[in-house]
């Protein structure tokens, strides 16, 4: 009977803690707009090559090394994982914000796996963000931009309107929160110097990406 | 004149250079396991260069290994990030920046493949894998021994593996792998200690 009552108060705070999380959002008057880079500054320069230090956290296993990102072409950007050894884990190709395989390791070809990362990676540099239909809404100190493709709804939180900075990010699917992703940004290089994101869920992943300036490459 | 000697000089150096089939490979598999039978232990500087396809410039790392018979190997990153790698025996310990992990070796196939690669091929050992088919080539600096994947996951990931020798054979001057999108990592070593007392400390897994 205690055992019941404990996992019903557990159940009961965890509904609530996800209820609030999502009313944040509730009672937003929005604009409807064509959401791009005068809105939300981008993650990934228009040209380039960006090197983040990345470690990524699944069930018991940690994996850390390099990601690089490089837009080969105006429509293309290439994400590439390389380990401190030298194995490369994972190289996709995202364009018109679908990321398509092009290498992965093979102990890492699992399904799970692959949905996890192309989605966590399409959000955290936020690859699928741009020309596509938002509400531009605004909450006290911040301008939100909400992206909905049914079940899902993501938030974007500007709280600095001058740099566009984007400081978090949520995804929620079904009501219930599936990501969080908080950015730090450099106002002086205009580059977002750490992301941090969990996806949610029976399987929780944690992703950490710390930016390596190109003079210190 | 000089300019002409030069010229004339320039596809003999071109030639010295190239790699050409070695004709008595029983003569050097004997003189490597001999290197092999000779190293109870390898201290080294090395430099790891990453030459990405996608990239035009190569990502450089550098950093230090000691190796000492039997199974036991520091693999120690400093640039551009602090990443350490000890094997002891069956158990494997990593450390990055954020966070040490410890593993069983007989408890992960990955790391079991990895020490496998890793521990052999510092030692020059690791043309006796059945995992690999061995090409035996010299110029007038090195031997090159050339590994070709024989297993079918090693062949989704490796292309190839050069291990190169000095013409003495005392140990592996360099290493080079060559994944099959053509990426390539190459592994020069520096500084190197043959045979140097090195303490057990510095492999403990705690």
């Amino acid at each position: 009977m205690r055992q019941l009552r404990i996992t019903s108060l557990v159940l009961s705070s965890f509904l609530l803690l996800s209820g609030c999380a999502i009313s944040k959002y509730k009672r937003l008057f929005c604009d409807k707009i064509i959401i791009t880079t005068q809105d939300v500054a981008p993650v990934i320069p228009a040209s380039g090559l960006v090197k983040y230090k990345a470690s990524i956290d699944v069930l018991k296993n940690h994996l850390s090394g390099l990601l690089l990102v490089k837009e080969t072409d105006s429509l293309t950007k290439r994400l590439v994982f390389v380990t401190e050894l030298g194995l490369k884990m994972f190289d996709f190709e995202a364009r018109n914000g679908t990321i398509n395989t092009v290498y992965v390791f093979d102990p890492l070809n699992k399904p799970v796996m692959i949905d996890a990362l192309k989605r966590n990676f399409n959000h955290m540099l936020l690859l699928d963000a741009y020309w596509r239909e938002a509400g531009k809404c605004a909450q006290k100190d911040r301008q939100i931009f909400a992206l909905r493709s049914d079940p899902d709804k993501r938030y974007l939180s500007v709280a600095d309107t001058a740099s566009r900075a984007l400081s978090l990010q949520e995804t929620f699917h079904n009501h219930k929160l599936e990501s969080r992703i908080e950015y730090s940004y450099d106002k002086h290089t205009e580059r977002y110097t750490k992301i941090k994101a969990k996806q949610y869920g029976l399987v929780k992943f944690y992703f950490d990406l710390e930016l390596i300036p190109p003079s210190h490459d | 004149m000089y300019k002409f000697i030069l010229f004339l000089s320039f596809p003999l150096a071109a030639f010295s250079q190239a790699f050409r089939p070695v004709k008595d490979t029983t003569a050097l598999k004997a003189k490597i396991e001999n290197m092999s039978k000779a190293t109870n232990s390898i201290e080294s500087d090395f430099v790891q260069e990453k030459d990405l396809a996608m990239l035009s410039e190569k990502i450089t790392s550098k950093g230090h290994f000691a190796f000492k018979k039997d199974n036991l190997l520091r693999w120690e990153y400093s640039t551009p990030s602090k990443y350490l790698i000890v094997i002891n025996k069956e158990k494997v310990m990593i450390k990055d920046e954020k966070k040490t992990s410890k593993y069983d070796m007989n408890s992960n196939k990955v790391f079991r493949e990895i020490n496998d690669i890793m521990v052999s091929s510092v030692q020059g050992t690791i043309f006796r894998s059945h995992k690999f088919k061995t090409n035996y080539f010299e110029n007038d600096k090195f031997y090159k021994l050339e590994l070709i994947p024989q297993d079918k996951n090693m062949k989704d990931t490796f292309k190839k593996i050069n291990l190169y020798f000095d013409k003495s054979v005392t140990s592996v001057a360099k290493m080079e792998m060559v994944e099959a999108s053509e990426d390539v990592t190459l592994l020069e070593f520096t500084n190197k200690k043959l045979n140097a007392p090195i303490a057990d400390n510095q492999f403990s897994i705690k």
